[in-house]
């Protein structure tokens, strides 16, 4: 790992850090005396979660436990660990009840909502940077989709916390955080379908073919990416010789969206970028791997900054912390298990788990229905 | 000890000493934030190479793959083998999301006691505010975040003088060499350079028919 991308990453954060700590006292001061005054708090409590008297003091067992699992999907299914970090925020330390206790019309609940989703990102964002840096020395972008790319992702990530910072309450926040874990598990669902698997073993059997007749087939006289043609609709590019076409309204809206519903349910999005990016454009994976890895880091730094600075969100550092700890087992314990659960199992365990995450959350988000614990 | 503020409340004796210094109050707490930072950051690097060490095979495997799935699917493209291409190119971005994540945890076991100290400084010195210009009022935070920031670049720049770190720095690069390094477009215009110059040479040398 190279350590001056880890000084990017740091200086990122620091940039961050420091103009957030001048803004965030006076949010939760004020959350803190309108609540006080309503009665919903008694100040001479004990402080718990964000030094707020009569807060949970969240278990760090159970929070420790829960991060060792998002560990695990980290590093065996490779992405979601955002997700599973704001499930834990939300079910696993009591928040969601906690926020829910302060009812729609006093600010506190909207301070721990932004909160919840402020964890999530650091849970994520700290680290997207890691790879971005060393991507982008070892190769070129096709422009067009670079900027494309770019500007809706930063668009998407400045427009929804000051859109809805301290607007969306509790319920509405897991509403859609429960349509969001069933599409997840419906996309997973698809990945391991036969369909899906077929493209696998077709690849394998590719591969091979290519390795046993490694001088067969025509070469290309082109070298490297051409842009043919470029209109508002359609960019036409060659990639040694060989042609592909995109939409160029495409990674606009799709970097926008995808910045934006990170931004909102306080996940990373990268494993919505890369799927993005091989689909539209149909790039080389260390084009892909340089540009999903920026265009979240950006996204995330942006949106965290956003959320501190606007709004000053703040945020209570041990139990990040806590839960890096967690996260940092789980993925030793990962790899291990993989060798005794094939990844196809993996991803089934996840998809019942988003199943009955996501339907819990989006009845009680949405209708106030509690079907299951 | 199951809640937060126990954690704080467990770490200070181990941090509250570096702020004791008999010097002035101001350059006791710069002081204090140096030696709290060092400690973070060493502890922070010993982490991060136990959790890289425990996983040496597997950084190994998915890079590796990464790397062959990659280099193989852009050799493709160049024989205009498109399907092919695509194919590969899928099964490069799933090794590369496998090695994304990993990298990422492996990265967070150097940042997280960083994180703990930060939330004894508020438990510590949180009700303490500095004024400053421009800014207003700040908490200490403010300033903890640089001095880290500023003690982990130079523990990195220090760490091949280091004994301990500097065997480490050593043994990650060579679990890290692999056969193939990752083509970039340079190399795969060198190769197609090279396959070009020797499809000429073994035209030159089929006698004419005519």
């Amino acid at each position: 790992m190279s350590k001056r991308s880890i000084t990017i990453v740091l200086a990122a954060l620091a940039a961050v850090l420091l103009l957030q700590e001048s803004a965030m006292a006076g949010r939760l001061a004020d959350a803190i005396a309108e609540a006080t005054a309503a009665g919903k708090i008694d100040p001479t409590a004990a402080k718990g979660y964000l030094g707020i008297p009569g807060s949970p003091d969240l278990n760090i067992v159970y929070g420790l436990l829960w991060a060792v699992w998002v560990g695990w999907i980290f590093s065996t299914v490779g992405a979601f660990g955002g997700i599973m970090a704001g499930v834990g925020h939300i079910t696993i330390y009591g928040l969601g009840d906690y926020a829910k206790g302060f009812g729609k019309s006093l600010k506190m609940n909207k301070v721990v909502t932004d909160s919840i989703r402020v964890s999530n990102q650091w849970l994520v964002g700290c680290s997207a940077g890691l790879s971005s840096y060393n991507y982008w020395k070892m190769g070129r972008l096709v422009a067009p989709l670079g900027i494309a790319l770019a500007i809706g992702s930063v668009v998407g990530s400045w427009l929804v916390p000051a859109l809805t910072a301290g607007k969306v309450n509790l319920k509405e926040y897991i509403g859609y955080f429960g349509l969001f874990v069933l599409f997840l598990g419906c996309y997973l669902f698809y990945d391991t379908t036969p369909a899906a698997q077929r493209s696998k073993k077709a690849a394998k059997e590719a591969a091979k073919a290519f390795e046993a007749s490694v001088a067969s087939g025509e070469e290309s006289a082109e070298m490297g990416v051409k842009v043919t043609s470029f209109t508002m609709t359609k960019c036409t590019f060659t990639f040694y010789g060989v042609e592909f076409s995109f939409n160029p309204l495409i990674p606009v809206v799709g970097g926008f969206v995808i910045a934006a519903l990170a931004s909102f349910l306080g996940v990373g999005g990268g494993f919505l970028l890369v799927p993005f990016l091989t689909a539209v454009a149909g790039l080389p994976m260390y084009l892909v791997a340089g540009t999903s890895a920026a265009a979240v880091f950006i996204g995330m730094v942006n949106s965290i900054a956003s959320y501190m600075l606007l709004r000053g969100t703040p945020v209570e550092w041990s139990l990040i912390g806590a839960e890096l700890v967690g996260i940092v087992i789980g993925s030793f314990i990962g790899p291990r298990t993989s060798k005794y659960i094939p990844d196809v199992w993996l991803k089934r365990l996840f998809i019942v788990l988003a199943v009955y995450v996501g339907m819990r959350y989006t009845l009680k988000g949405f209708f106030g229905i509690s079907i299951w614990p | 000890m199951t809640d937060l503020s126990a954690i704080s409340a467990f770490l200070d004796p181990y941090l509250i000493w570096a702020f004791r210094a008999p010097v002035h109050p101001v350059a006791a707490f710069g002081l204090g934030l140096v030696v709290v930072a060092l400690m973070a950051t060493v502890l922070g690097e010993l982490c991060m190479a136990a959790a890289y060490f425990g996983n040496k095979e597997s950084f190994a495997k998915s890079n590796r793959e990464m790397v062959r799935n990659n280099n193989m699917s852009l050799r493709m493209l160049v024989r205009k083998n498109k399907e092919g291409y695509k194919l590969l190119n899928k099964e490069a971005n799933e090794y590369f999301g496998k090695n994304f994540f990993s990298r990422i945890a492996l990265f967070a076991s150097s940042l997280f006691p960083a994180f703990f100290v930060m939330g004894w400084i508020d438990l510590r010195y949180g009700d303490i505010e500095f004024m400053l210009p421009w800014l207003g009022k700040v908490g200490p935070g403010f300033f903890f975040v640089p001095t880290y920031i500023a003690v982990r670049i130079a523990f990195a720049k220090a760490q091949k003088y280091l004994p301990v770190f500097k065997t480490i720095r050593r043994k990650v690069r060579e679990n890290e060499t692999t056969d193939e390094e990752l083509l970039s477009f340079d190399d795969l215009n060198k190769e197609v350079q090279q396959g070009q110059a020797a499809l000429k040479n073994n035209d030159s040398r089929v006698p004419d028919a005519s």
